[in-house]
């Protein structure tokens, strides 16, 4: 089963077209890492994914389930919102409470769990916390019912260098481990390195490309005279007679030893500059 | 939605709500400093305050927890901490606006225990129980509508602040729309409490604007939520919508109100100086005027008028045909209405009908004259000298005429010495004439108060000798005959020891006492009127009971209306309106009760049988008239629509007229 299916979704803004024909799929268990400039419609693809906003058209899918503007999607679906939002005149623990009551999947123990490893107070009043209070808060929330797809808008931001570890290489690692969909859009993808299976670019309302993050490389090596950087592959710079290319997937890697770079030799693609080379490919970098 | 979601709603907008607690306690106080300079005294001006606050304190209390709370849910973070709880837009919408409700609901139990337990006055004000003042007895509904308004107040500012995403101006949009509202559905209850005689209780019509307005408001959250949470445009049919649904409430309650504006316009004059103090005088009807004693009157059919001035003619084959539309409503048409506006309507012995109509002007009342025949229309009036006008009608010498005046001049100046049979009596500042009623036929009761003599055309002269003595004064000593088994008959009232009634005078001499009581009763304002059925049937409402004569001239039992009043008692403060049999046959009888319901029920058991009721019908006191196949029954303020709500079989216009015919002689000249 696809966790999303997105079908030719369009969305406007007074007139602006944001999403313009959007199509995906994404597979249930895969870790997806979304790529798109600011603007580009990140948050309003992951609020017409929760049913919290309307698309103009086209037609959405959320865990075999057809976003209806019932909000029942909610009950599946952990979201980390990139500026996380709570009532102000409750502490940390009454909004977990009132959560408890409307998320059925609601699990104490889990909650307890995490807000101990997270060092997060229930006690904490939300009024005057910080945002790193609210940023593991929005985690707990999240992650409490144990859902099945996890949409992330920066879901780090915010977060101080200790807990964004924690964040990243102990949360997110730990739900692709246990087959969880998870979506996430931020601007430090490389801080993802070696968890995300497939990055999908946003540029100009569609989702430019996908790609699978295993087979984005680096290739370095002496390029012959007359050498054309093939289709599929992108220069990254040279350092005297030696250059470095970029390859987004295996049939470019092919094309670009046989465009004539001698003495090649390949190495993981470092993500940040996979999401410069995407970006700029998918003319989304200026 | 669970407890623990509706205890997050109350506890967003608590600081409104503690807000609105501290305003009540502070009440009191305020009340006892303002209690010397309204000539109150301390507990007094504190249970005025009581009042006040429940009557406008907490309608405004609806207003800002509706507006802040709509506001609220539009405020950024409370979107953004509630959007990702699982729901529908909607139902978050609702939950706020439930919120605001529960709130309100707890505001209002809240200071209500309290001011009940210290009040008398707020009970028996606003409760309408115990000692204190019934302010709310007689206008009932009026208690319902601040309940409606309340709530209609709380929903209309809640989704205008929740449009607009501005407590202020969202509040300010749902007062506007809702008070307008409320002018509407207040005029027409206050319009139905004052003429609850003649026009159908505008109640149900007013519940049924209640529920049109807050189910299209509640149907608006939808569609509100889909455009404001989801943020889906709406389109311009949407917009249009959902327009529609708020205003829903305003549109009906001022189609239901056809003559709201007019009512509106007249209740503002009552704040205008010359107009304080006005008496109300309720007048019931213009049934002497319009009497059917006149043969010639009874075979030109009937007329009645509405409370609007507009004049009906129902021939004898039972058409309805206006003569005169309403007047133009009024500034004052509320309460100009508790006088009829015809003043009089008079027929003469050739079949031309004259028409004096009022058109009260707060500076005096202004008249104007119709004549005409009934089956060619009326004309109006025309005065042949400048600054002269209509003041009546006069019959001077088997003529009729209108009397004219030049408001200056009194009438004696314009028409010399005054007839003895004419009256003078004093109008505003001039004299007027009205005529003493002579027929022909009718009887004199001579000075020693135990004859009574008629001079027939002829010259011959009947004397009958009566069973007691007519009473010393108050009692007109002219006696109009009525038809008993197709011959004249006198009724005259006597005093005979510590006995008195009524005793009747035949054709054939014979004199019987046949109705004992007490006189005041039997024979009000110094005259006998009968009311004469179709079927020749003499009856005399007698306190609760009918005195009824058949055609054959036989005296019946009386007939109790009392089980009707059992049966649909007044609502307390109502005006009596005299129930009116309108027909008897095989034993049943049909009654005109409160002047729209028509009632059929057995004479002997007075059980009901059956019972028809107009929507907004009623009869403008003798408006009906059973002729034909039916009882066209009027509406009040005379749309057509309306006349043909409560049709009834009837057997058919027949002997009356059918009599007169044969006896032409006769008819002739009572007729003069």
């Amino acid at each position: 089963m696809k966790a999303i299916i997105l079908d030719h979704v369009s969305r406007s803004f007074d007139g602006r077209r944001v999403l313009d024909g959007l199509s995906a799929r994404a597979e249930e268990g895969k870790v997806i890492g979304l790529l798109g400039r600011n603007g580009e419609g990140k948050t309003t693809l992951f609020k017409i994914l929760l049913d919290m906003l309307a698309p103009d058209s086209g037609g959405v899918e959320v865990l075999g389930r057809r976003v209806d503007g019932s909000g029942a999607v909610r009950q599946r679906v952990g979201y980390i919102p990139e500026r996380p939002a709570f009532h102000d005149f409750l502490s940390v623990g009454e909004a977990l409470s009132l959560r408890a009551k409307v998320f059925s999947g609601w699990d104490a123990a889990r909650v307890s769990a995490l807000c101990r490893r997270l060092d997060l107070d229930p006690a904490a009043r939300i009024a005057g916390a910080s945002k790193g209070t609210l940023g593991k808060l929005a985690w707990v929330c999240a992650a409490a019912f144990d859902p099945s797809l996890y949409l992330l808008d920066e879901p780090t931001s915010g977060l101080d260098a200790l807990v964004r570890d924690e964040v990243l290489s102990g949360l997110v690692a730990e739900l692709g481990g246990r087959g969880r969909t998870v979506l996430v859009a931020s601007h430090r993808l490389d801080e993802l390195s070696g968890l995300l299976d497939e990055v999908w670019v946003l540029a100009g309302g569609k989702i430019a490309g996908v790609y699978d993050a295993e087979k984005l490389r680096r290739v370095s090596g002496r390029a012959s005279p007359g050498f054309i950087v093939p289709e599929g592959a992108l220069s990254l710079g040279s350092e005297g007679p030696v250059g470095s290319w970029a390859v987004l997937d295996g049939a470019a890697y092919g094309r670009l030893r046989a465009a004539g770079v001698e003495g090649a030799e390949d190495e993981a693609l470092p993500m940040a500059q996979a999401l410069k080379a995407l970006l700029s490919l998918h003319g989304g970098l200026r | 939605m669970n407890t623990m979601m509706i205890a997050l709603e109350l506890r967003k907008n608590r600081l409104t709500l503690i807000g609105l607690a501290l305003v009540f306690v502070i009440v009191p106080p305020l009340a006892v400093l303002v209690a010397p300079r309204a000539g109150l005294g301390v507990m007094a001006a504190i249970e005025a305050g009581l009042v006040l606050w429940t009557l406008a304190g907490l309608p405004l209390a609806a207003v800002f927890l509706g507006a802040t709370a709509g506001a609220g849910l539009r405020a950024a973070g409370a979107r953004e901490a509630e959007s990702l709880l699982p729901g529908s837009a909607a139902t978050r919408v609702a939950r706020g606006l439930a919120g605001a409700l529960l709130q309100f609901l707890i505001l209002v139990l809240g200071t209500s225990i309290i001011c009940a337990a210290v009040s008398p006055t707020w009970r028996g004000g606003v409760l309408g129980i115990g000692e204190g003042p019934q302010v709310w007895a007689s206008v009932a509904p009026l208690r319902g509508l601040l309940i409606f308004l309340s709530i209609d107040l709380l929903m209309g500012s809640f989704l205008a602040a929740y449009t607009l995403s501005h407590a202020l101006a969202g509040g300010l949009l749902g007062t506007i729309l809702s008070a307008a509202q409320g002018l509407a559905l207040g005029l027409g209850i206050e319009y139905s409490v004052m003429f609850g005689d003649r026009v159908e209780s505008f109640a149900p019509l007013a519940l049924f604007v209640a529920v049109v307005a807050l189910a299209a408001k509640a149907f608006a959250v939808r569609p509100l939520a889909r455009r404001f949470e989801s943020e889906k445009p709406l389109g311009r049919g949407g917009v249009a919508g959902v327009a529609l649904l708020l205003c829903a409430g305003l549109i009906s309650s001022w189609a239901a109100e056809e003559g709201a504006y007019s009512r509106l316009r007249s209740s503002l004059r009552l704040f205008e100086p010359g107009l304080q103090g006005m008496p109300l005088i309720y007048w019931n009807s213009p049934e002497e005027t319009i009497s059917a004693l006149n043969p010639a009157i009874r075979r030109a059919g009937d007329l009645a008028t509405t409370v609007a001035g507009g004049l009906y003619w129902i021939a004898p084959d039972g058409r309805t045909v206006r003569l005169l539309a309403d007047a133009s409503v009024g500034r004052l048409t509320i309460f100009t209405a508790y006088e009829t506006l015809i003043e009089s309507a008079v027929w003469d012995s050739e079949g031309k009908l004259f028409v004096v109509r009022k058109a009260l002007e707060p500076s005096g009342d202004k008249k104007q004259g119709f004549l005409g025949e009934p089956s060619h229309g009326l004309r109006p009036v025309i005065a042949a000298r400048p600054g002269e006008r209509v003041e009546g009608i006069v019959r001077k010498g088997g003529k009729v005429e209108f009397m004219m005046s030049i408001r200056s001049q009194p009438l004696s100046a314009l028409f010399g010495a005054h007839r003895d049979e004419d009256l003078v009596v004093a109008l505003n500042n001039s004299l007027t004439l009205q005529p003493r009623e002579t027929p022909e036929l009718a009887a004199q009761v001579q000075g020693d108060r135990r004859t009574l003599q008629r001079r027939d055309p002829g010259g011959r002269v009947r004397t009958w000798r009566l069973p007691g003595r007519f009473p010393k004064s108050g009692m007109d000593r002219d006696i109009t005959p009525y038809l008993l088994a197709g011959k004249p008959a006198y009724f005259v009232p006597v005093q005979r020891d510590d006995d008195q009634g009524v005793a009747v005078c035949r054709e054939d001499g014979r004199v019987d006492l046949v109705w004992k009581g007490d006189l005041g009763m039997l024979w009000p304002f110094g005259r006998l009127t009968l009311e004469v059925l179709p079927d020749d049937t003499l009856v005399h409402q007698y306190g609760y009971d009918w005195l009824v004569v058949d055609p054959a001239g036989t005296f019946l039992a009386p007939i109790p209306s009392k089980k009707l009043f059992d049966r649909w008692p007044r609502p307390a403060g109502a005006p009596l309106f005299t129930p009116r049999l309108v027909r008897r046959a095989g034993g049943h009888a049909w009654v005109i009760f409160e002047g729209r319901r028509l009632v059929e029920m057995e004479e002997s058991s007075q059980v009901l049988a059956a019972a028809g009721r107009g929507r907004q019908g009623a009869c403008a006191g003798g408006g009906a008239a059973p002729s034909g196949d039916e009882v066209p029954v009027l509406h009040p303020l005379g749309r057509d629509r309306a006349r043909a709500a409560c049709r009834y079989f009837l057997s058919r216009y027949s002997s009356w007229a059918g009599w007169l015919r044969s006896q032409s002689g006769w008819s002739a000249r009572a007729a003069a």
